[in-house]
């Protein structure tokens, strides 16, 4: 009975931080500052538009995909959770769980998204649109896993760190210098 | 009850906190002290909002760095930064919090209404904080802090900025809420006002308490306890001024 309760209010705050979002991205929207990305999404979006036949589209843009396809999908999904003032967003009270939740949902409120997703239904199909959903899911998740992970890490000199194992030797400075 | 057990905090070399250990059990109580002696920092370790180096805090008999999502859910917090949505209008900013702290859309309006005739600002209930003053948005952040009734209220310079009717009608609504049991935590440069209010002073001065008394137990004023604690205001001439 209590875990029922319990889940109810994790559900509950969810949603409530969703709704905050949907009208924060509303707002958002009307001043066109959300459309505002990295160039270098647009890069590829010029790419692929750029290319003639659909099929070969995503083979043009795939250097540029490969290259920035990471870093630019979290650039992209992180927008509208990012419409949260810092201050606020760490006094709210969800669970490291609850906020992977809120990543990953909140994922629908990004207009890079949208243009990402009509371009690849366009060019690629839905197959690839969907994929690239996918992908763009587990990444969030993913980093929010990381995140948790690294909060669980001992804390050295203020800062979380792994113990890495220190190489011995002139080899092994090499190593440390430039790997560690 | 708020226990903070030897807090430890540096930035860099310097410790903004530096082995504070404090007991706050009810009352309002006042945290004071100089420019950088430390106040917002331990305020941030109490909130769970920064990690102490050393040491540890437990709210409402849990620990803020184990359990700090329940313990945010017991605290309205006033941030230094504020935190607030510009795009959401003064009462659009309590419609959407009431509910991530379990708040029906009733129990939102309901609190709403009296908050913000407590603290005037009925007609600035539909204006964006982008268009807020100072004030304004500093009183609508407090509204968000108290909208939960929460068990501890931690607020960081409350009664700066804002107008003194305003500022009365909070200082109230505080008193109201420590007779209720609510544990209010504030720190304020204004001492003639944390001397009528405060049940407590913990002075800090360079990370360190400097003085921690019943304001009932002061031996003279608090203005020159806390100068005797801190240090005596100087004053220079400075010559080139009207040269």
């Amino acid at each position: 009975m209590a875990g029922e309760l319990e889940r109810r209010a994790s559900i509950g705050r969810i949603a409530a931080v969703m709704r905050l979002l949907v009208r924060l991205t509303a707002r958002d929207l009307k001043g066109l500052s959300s459309i505002g990305l990295n160039n270098l999404f647009f890069v590829v979006v010029l790419v692929m538009q750029g290319s003639r036949s659909p099929a070969s589209a995503l083979w043009a843009a795939s250097p540029f995909l490969l290259m920035l396809g990471v870093p630019l999908l979290l650039t992209m999904s992180d927008g509208p959770l990012k419409l949260l003032p810092a201050a606020r967003r760490s006094l709210l009270p969800l669970t490291r769980n609850e906020w992977i939740a809120v990543r990953v949902l909140s994922l629908g409120l990004s207009p890079a998204l949208w243009i990402a997703v009509l371009l690849l239904l366009l060019r690629a199909g839905a197959g690839v649109a969907a994929l690239a959903c996918g992908a763009v899911a587990a990444l969030q998740a993913g980093s929010g896993g990381i995140k948790t992970l690294a909060a669980t890490l001992p804390k050295r000199g203020g800062r979380r760190s792994l113990a890495w194992p220190r190489p011995p030797g002139r080899w092994g400075r090499v190593v440390r210098l430039n790997l560690l | 009850m708020i226990e903070c057990d030897g807090l430890v905090k540096r930035f860099g070399a310097a410790a903004a906190v530096d082995g504070v250990s404090i007991n706050i059990d009810g009352g309002i109580c006042a945290l004071l002290g100089p420019n950088g002696a430390g106040k917002s920092t331990l305020l941030s370790m109490m909130t769970g909002l920064i990690a102490p180096d050393a040491g540890d805090v437990q709210v409402g008999g849990m620990r803020v760095a184990a359990q700090p999502q329940q313990v945010k859910r017991l605290m309205g917090v006033l941030p230094e930064e504020l935190g607030l949505f510009n795009a959401l209008t003064v009462r659009e900013h309590l419609e959407m919090i009431g509910p991530v702290y379990g708040l029906s859309a009733v129990q939102v309006a309901e609190r709403a209404d009296g908050l913000l005739r407590v603290l005037r600002m009925e007609r600035a209930g539909r204006t964006r904080a982008r268009d807020c003053s100072y004030g304004m948005r500093k009183k609508t952040a407090l509204a968000m802090a108290l909208l939960h009734d929460p068990r501890f209220l931690i607020l960081d310079e409350p009664f700066e900025g804002i107008d003194p009717a305003s500022s009365y009608a909070f200082q109230r609504v505080l008193e109201d809420a420590a007779r209720r049991g609510v544990t209010v935590v504030f720190t304020s440069h204004l001492l003639p006002l944390v001397e009528r209010l405060a049940t407590r002073v913990v002075v800090l001065n360079r990370g360190r308490v400097a003085l921690d008394s019943a304001t009932s137990d002061l031996r003279g004023s608090l203005e020159e306890e806390y100068f005797e604690v801190v240090a005596v205001p100087k004053y220079e001439e400075l010559a080139w001024q009207g040269s």
